[in-house]
């Protein structure tokens, strides 16, 4: 170091003002700082994995690459969410490959059908999604993590690294902060707030970007409208999305594990490439037409449109915040005769929680399917597709072509209340005139 | 192999990567890049599995490969023996994957304006340089990071795993 003072304040500018994320990275990398753009090693914490993938795809590899082992069980997480439980012989086949091979590799934290749920659920609520630490997936959708301030991304089949090597190379995304304020008006949520920001992003507002969502909106937010946000912000090609760490976030953890872990958050002076805000005040129930999920009308620009299914749950939407508003529009009302409502509980916690609050009662007396925790219609392959020509609204992921089911069938996405609202008059409805 | 040689092949901005392979359920299982390659882009254009030659590099604009990608789609252009594919820009999941395939991925923003179809294309991937040979320009693109560049070497992410692993062997 010079005595220099020019450099003496360059260095402390180095030193100063990095993200949550470029802190994480730093730290997994070993390195001090890490910069956008920069090739970096990082070393997972855990490595999570689902039944799409660990057989055929990961067993061949490892057996391409000739290794005999998972370089550390205890970071091997696999959850059973797909398929659950097996519809076909060939994902019966399949989830017995994966036992087999949680069995020889000897990884203990492997959660078979009916322990766990949708792994983007499910993980955090087992403790193993833990404020400050790399969190890698195989699965696109594991950005919903990132609401516990943890680095939760999506490796596709380039996880393998992870899981011989214990490394993974990265990118060091830049960062994009999204700053919130305002109260929801009543009827209007997270999923809004989500479809809102989607609406502005498009497809590629984020590619390759780290979303850190900010603000006292995000501050008073619950657990559950987080992942909201970090789920669908993969929309927008986010590497990441992003709440930094607080007393809610550690109290959510700390009751669900004993594992150590230590929190960063960003720096008041943190450098983002872009800063953008919203204000919920005026927001209004915002709804995306088929077949593009950034398309996205306001709820009154929609029209007349008849539907035949609705579906709430997915790693999207159906956690217990959903749920209640659900239960509160649905109460001591049946569903309109010609449509079928589907809901899936994102786990298995939660749908514990659905049933001591008596909301099982409510849903069921309404006429709606409740079927067990799993990524359910949407995939495209378990429970209640869609048929030729007909018109779903849901609370899920996404609404490609395709996606639940015949190519030649219609998804539109909305709230959890906006999909109630619509179970209720057969068709897409407003659901503020309920909760007055 | 990471210098390469080989003509241009342009695409426009948003190239889908489903809509490029005409993704169905029919392709899913199959994973041998030789016989996807009488798929590759002809949802953009029919007739380049046939135009297109070993060695060709995809000059593309925005987001190429945006949206929803199944692998058939990089190993349909390893399957035709694309060199490589440098864009304005890409979709987050086709960088990762295609390196980890083994076909190197170079973004560059304002290259669409710089290649047009046909152009002799010269690209040593060490230096980041591409050689316009037709036009007699050069271009420095930014350089494939260094971890990156291994795994381009060696093939692969899976062929270089295989041989860190014989080379940990050896050294124990």
């Amino acid at each position: 170091m010079t005595r220099d003072g020019s450099s003496v304040f360059y260095q402390e500018e180095l030193n100063l003002g990095m993200t949550i994320v470029q802190k994480i990275l730093a730290r997994s990398s070993g390195k001090s700082e890490v910069f956008p753009g920069e090739a970096i090693l990082i070393k997972p914490d855990i490595i999570v994995m689902n039944d799409y993938y660990v057989y055929p795809f990961f067993v061949d590899m490892m057996n391409e690459i000739g290794a005999v082992g998972v370089s550390d069980p205890e970071k091997v997480v696999i959850g059973i969410d797909h398929m659950v439980p097996a519809n076909s012989i060939e994902f019966a086949d399949k989830h017995r490959a994966i036992r087999n091979f949680a069995r020889i590799h000897g990884i203990k934290n492997f959660f078979d059908v009916g322990r766990s749920g949708i792994n983007h659920h499910a993980m955090a609520e087992k403790g193993f999604a833990r404020p400050g630490m790399v969190y890698a997936d195989h699965d696109a959708q594991a950005t919903t993590l990132g609401a516990f301030g943890c680095f939760a991304a999506s490796f596709g089949l380039g996880l393998i690294q992870a899981l011989v090597s214990g490394e993974l190379w990265c990118l060091v995304p830049a960062n994009l902060k999204i700053m919130v304020v305002g109260e929801f008006p009543l009827g209007v949520g997270n999923r809004d707030l989500a479809h809102h920001i989607l609406r502005r992003l498009g497809t590629d507002g984020a590619l390759y970007k780290a979303v850190e969502f900010t603000g006292p909106t995000i501050d008073s937010m619950s657990i559950d409208g987080r992942m909201v946000l970090c789920n669908m912000i993969a929309h927008c090609e986010a590497k990441v999305g992003i709440v930094n760490p607080d007393a809610k976030t550690v109290e959510f953890v700390q009751a669900r594990t004993r594992e150590p872990f230590s929190p960063l958050v960003s720096d008041t002076d943190a450098k983002y490439e872009m800063e953008l805000r919203f204000d919920v005040s005026d927001l209004e129930p915002l709804v995306a037409t088929p077949h593009e999920p950034s398309q996205i009308l306001p709820i009154e620009k929609i029209g007349n449109i008849p539907v035949d299914q609705v579906f709430v749950g997915s790693c999207a939407s159906g956690r217990m915040e959903d749920l209640k508003i659900m239960a509160r529009i649905l109460h001591g009302r049946r569903i309109h005769p010609s449509v079928r409502l589907i809901i899936v509980p994102p786990s298995r916690e939660v749908f514990l929680e659905m049933v001591k609050a008596g909301f099982m009662e409510a849903f069921i007396e309404s006429n709606a399917i409740i079927e067990s925790p799993g990524c359910g219609p949407c995939g495209g392959s378990q429970i209640g597709l869609l048929g030729e020509g007909e018109v779903c609204v849901t609370s899920s992921f996404t609404n490609i072509k395709g996606r639940m089911g015949s190519e030649a069938a219609e998804i539109y996405m909305a709230s959890p209340a906006v999909c109630a609202a619509s179970a209720v008059e057969g068709r897409i409805a407003d659901p503020r005139k309920y909760l007055y | 192999m990471l210098t390469l040689r080989g003509k241009a092949r342009r695409f426009g901005d948003n190239i889908r990567a489903d809509i490029a392979i005409k993704y169905s359920p029919s392709l899913a299982p199959i994973n041998d890049p030789l016989k996807l390659a009488q798929v590759c882009m002809v949802g953009y254009d029919p007739s380049f599995p046939q135009r297109a030659m070993p060695g060709d590099i995809i000059v593309a604009g925005r987001n190429f490969a945006l949206g929803h990608m199944h692998p058939q789609f990089y190993y349909s252009l390893i399957g035709l023996g694309i060199s490589a594919v440098i864009a304005d820009s890409t979709g987050r999941r086709f960088y990762r994957d295609a390196i980890n395939a083994g076909l190197p991925v170079l973004i560059h923003h304002g290259i669409a304006d710089l290649v047009v179809e046909n152009d002799e294309l010269f690209l040593d991937l060490n230096t980041g340089t591409l050689d316009n040979v037709t036009r007699g320009d050069r271009v420095l693109l930014s350089p494939v990071p260094a971890i990156l560049l291994e795994i381009l070497a060696a093939g692969g992410l899976v062929q270089f795993l295989k041989r860190a692993r014989a080379k940990n062997k050896n050294s124990h």
